[in-house]
């Protein structure tokens, strides 16, 4: 059987969740975090960027329920209005890295020979370079901004996908109805995009939910070095950063508050990723 | 419609294949295939039947030698000719898509080879599904709801949708349990009643051969070692190889017997 | 009656269910059969037919949270209560087992000497060089020529008819009394099963061991053993000497499927049963071939009939006695 059966999206869900509890809790975490990714900025008590110097550094308290910074933003509404941009530029990346990678690796599964055997080493030696790396320099050539580690982690990310769904493709493009359908008139192109891409897609998606869960990380530490999304702008990341001078006074609010729901989100899609493969790996 | 050609539909001349490892698979083979006939390949594993099947389809290139349609080469030619030579394969598993409804597998070959309208397609696909005995239930289903010899089955259909002249076979029986092998092996045999089709069919079952093929070519290590009718070679084998073959076959009264000394293992 | 060698006696085996809350899926619902020493039994079915899995079972070898329940016997002894030491020493030296696949059972990595000498060193019954020299001795016996040579050899070296023999010679090496042959040749040319099959009998005979000859192959399992069981969906539904089974069948389901091989001999239009074959845990409360049969009766989807002796051999059928025995093939 092929990467096939974990299929069609409603019954998806329920079958998954079954018998697996951590699953289960994975998924409902995700939810809560996609949802903040939406609703967030449109719920914050107050506006995320209003400083009120009067109520700088406060602790919690019934009007501020996670305090404030040094400038006396509430930093429950900047969590809040922090979601979106967090979860948001690692999802674009991943996404283009997804879309990128998986063309890239059906496209040599398909070709075989010496086209696959130079992709999958060229593949590896981009597996080998740290995003951070290449986020630093891109800053440097590219200029610093939200959009210029989106651009560069999606390059970085495209081994991550593209070797795990490489393999697969070579594995489904050597099944006897690949030729069948070779052998029936169908074009290369028709095959990879209808047939192997379709027997495939369940792992990307699984590939792809491991590489976010990386890709939030990278995120944070950009924006923890100042590279990515600015100031004053709310972001996880950021807020790190942010709260490190008042780290110093003893107020640890403003960074671990941040910090934690970075640690949350990427240990949450990484369990899911790490789930959804030994699934798809059990019902190969 | 081609004109009616006084010669053979499939020819098959010095054809030679080796492979990276040096390997000869097939050696400098010729016959010929007429259009109605069923001509079976017989042979063991290592003979190049499947390899010979397999060149004929286009889904190998021959080392040396030429594959004739109508006594023009095959290689290189268009999706209308190519859709002449359709083949069915070992493995009922493997053979269709895991993530394809069986209906919308055969509407997708009607739709990339034929101008139909979708109503059309449909009628089209229930024909077919009829015709090797299954029904509009089946269109609905996944493969992996499809017992092997209905997936067999689904597997000829799709060939069959391309109204092919020439339909290899290769194996396509000798995975299915004896009591499913004999329906496929009917409907074959009724399918060329109906239709003007030939069958080249590639097996290492002399039974199986004897039901269906006309006429049939016995290969040992990648040579032709003799053919004829399929009657008069499985009677009357000239070959000392083919008679061994013969001999090792299952029957009443058999006893089997260790080959004598010399016979490659 | 002679001391039975095996003895399984209404083995009944159920899997454990595929999730949690499923169902148990029954495998084997009705198995007694016994090989004799010195007898060959031949157990033929189809694919779900539950013949690998009543090999499993003798060996010991069920599935994890499998159930099995009924007795089977080996010289008096309960395999099915075996446990440590006492179940290891009944599969190093009371029983065989070769497998279809030997490829797929022979570590890659290890000679094919290694791999002759591991099981008889391990459980303490021949040191080294005296197991390699016994099994150079063997290969000869099977026909293997220099087999010092191949005992030094990798298993990708050597032929797929090679390979089996070497399985057979692993299987006789610890002077077992019963050999379980599950597919022996399936994987295997035509020419290279005749070859095997006659080494296999030939040792068999000479050391008047058990086997249990487990097959799809009715034609082959005919002509090598002495008596014939034939199964469907985890039921043994006919039972008696091979001749008499192949050249009388009783029960409608050995009839067709004789009647569905293509003749070797002639041009005749095999006669198909309808339908597919099923598992046990398909069937449902009646004989379990009642779906595909041409006699079945209202009786026969109700009420599953017990093996009952006919003429030589046993039939589960409930019209075995009306039944004419169908024309089958004489030998």
């Amino acid at each position: 059987m092929s990467t096939a059966q974990i299929a069609r999206s409603p019954a998806l869900v329920k079958r998954l969740a079954r018998h697996d509890l951590v699953l289960s809790a994975t998924m409902l975490l995700c939810a809560i975090l996609i949802l903040l990714a939406l609703v967030g900025p449109f719920v914050t008590p107050y506006p995320p960027d209003q400083t009120d110097i009067l109520a700088a550094g406060q602790g919690p308290s019934a009007l501020h329920p996670l305090g404030t910074d040094s400038l006396g933003r509430d930093l429950l509404s900047r969590l809040l209005a922090g979601a979106r941009p967090s979860l948001l530029f690692p999802a674009i990346t991943v996404l283009i890295s997804s879309v990128l990678g998986t063309a890239i690796a059906i496209a040599a599964a398909w070709h075989g020979g010496r086209v696959d055997q130079v992709t999958a080493r060229v593949l590896e030696i981009m597996f080998a370079v740290p995003g951070i790396l290449v986020a630093v320099i891109g800053a440097a050539v590219l200029g610093t901004g939200p959009w210029m580690p989106v651009v560069t982690l999606s390059l970085v990310y495209i081994p991550y996908v593209a070797r795990v769904v490489r393999s697969a493709a070579v594995r489904e493009c050597r099944l006897p109805y690949v030729e069948a359908c070779r052998l029936a008139g169908l074009s290369g192109w028709r095959i990879c995009t209808r047939h192997v891409l379709r027997n495939v897609a369940p792992l990307t998606v699984a590939q792809a939910t491991l590489a976010f869960g990386w890709a939030l990380m990278d995120f944070g530490a950009i924006s923890f070095l100042g590279l990515g999304v600015q100031p004053p702008q709310a972001e996880w990341g950021v807020m790190v950063n942010e709260g490190r001078p008042e780290m110093l006074d003893g107020a640890l609010q403003q960074s671990l508050s941040a910090g934690l729901l970075i640690v949350l989100a990427v240990v949450t899609f990484n369990i899911l990723g790490e789930r959804l493969s030994a699934r798809i790996g059990a019902s190969t | 419609m081609t004109a009616p050609s006084l010669g053979p539909l499939l020819s098959v001349r010095g054809l030679r294949k080796v492979f990276a490892d040096d390997v000869v698979a097939v050696d400098n083979l010729t016959f010929d295939l007429s259009q109605g006939e069923s001509l079976a390949i017989v042979g063991e594993s290592g003979s190049g039947k499947t390899t010979t099947a397999r060149i004929i389809a286009g889904l190998d290139s021959a080392t040396a030698g030429d594959v004739l349609l109508d006594g023009r080469p095959m290689a290189g030619t268009g999706r209308r000719r190519r859709r002449d030579v359709q083949m069915v394969f070992q493995d009922p598993f493997g053979s269709l898509d895991p993530r394809q409804k069986v209906g919308a597998a055969i509407a997708e070959l009607l739709a990339v080879h034929f101008r139909l309208s979708k109503a059309e397609r449909r009628s089209r696909v229930a024909g077919l599904l009829d015709e090797v005995g299954l029904d509009e239930r089946h269109a609905s289903e996944y493969p992996r709801n499809l017992s092997g010899g209905q997936r067999q089955r689904v597997a000829i259909a799709r060939a069959l949708a391309l109204e092919p002249r020439l339909l290899i076979l290769d194996e396509a029986v000798a995975a299915l349990d004896v009591s499913v092998q004999a329906q496929v092996l009917n409907l074959l045999i009724d399918l060329r009643d109906r239709r003007d089709i030939s069958y080249l069919f590639v097996s290492h079952d002399l039974a199986v051969v004897r039901q269906i093929s006309d006429r049939c070519l016995v290969m040992c290590a990648g040579a032709l070692v003799e053919q004829g009718e399929t009657r008069d070679v499985l009677d009357n084998p000239r070959e000392s190889y083919t008679r061994q073959l013969l001999d090792a076959v299952p029957r009443p009264g058999w006893i089997p017997r260790r080959r004598q000394a010399g016979t490659p293992s | 009656m002679k001391p039975q060698l095996l003895d399984i006696r209404r083995l009944r085996v159920e899997l454990a269910p595929r999730e949690r809350r499923g169902e148990r899926r029954t495998v084997i619902h009705d198995v007694s059969l016994s090989v004799a020493p010195g007898e060959s039994v031949g157990l033929v079915g189809e694919s779900g037919s539950g013949k690998s899995m009543t090999a499993k079972a003798v060996m010991g070898l069920l599935p994890r949270g499998a159930v099995a329940t009924g007795e089977i016997l080996y010289r008096n002894r309960a395999v099915l209560e075996m446990k440590g030491a006492e179940l290891a020493g009944f599969r190093a030296r009371g029983v065989s087992m070769i497998y279809q696949d030997p490829r797929a059972h022979i570590n890659p990595l290890r000679t094919v000497g290694d791999f002759l000498v591991e099981g008889v060193v391990a459980s303490g019954a021949m040191r080294r060089p005296e197991a390699l020299e016994a099994a150079c001795a063997l290969l000869r016996d099977v026909g293997v020529t220099d087999p010092r040579r191949r005992v030094a050899q990798y298993p990708h070296q050597l032929s797929g008819g090679l390979l089996q023999r070497v399985m057979i010679v692993m299987a006789l090496l610890p002077s077992p009394e019963l050999i379980l042959a599950d597919e022996p040749t399936t994987a295997l040319d035509v020419t290279v099963q005749s070859d095997v099959m006659a080494i296999l009998s030939e040792q068999i005979r000479e050391r008047s061991l058990g086997m249990l000859f487990i097959t799809h192959d009715l034609d082959l399992a005919a002509a090598v053993t002495d008596s014939l069981a034939v199964m469907y969906a985890g039921v043994i539904v006919e039972h008696g000497p091979a001749a008499d089974v192949y050249a009388a069948p009783r029960h409608p389901y050995t009839a067709a499927l004789l009647a569905s091989r293509p003749s070797p001999t002639s041009v005749e239009r095999p006669v198909s049963i309808p339908g597919r074959p099923i598992s046990a845990f398909e069937a449902g409360e009646g004989c379990v071939f009642a779906a595909r049969c041409s006699h079945a009766t209202g009786l026969c989807r109700t009420e599953r009939p017990d093996p009952r002796p006919v003429a030589t051999g046993t039939v589960a059928c409930h019209y075995a006695e009306e039944l004419e025995p169908a024309e089958g093939v004489r030998s």
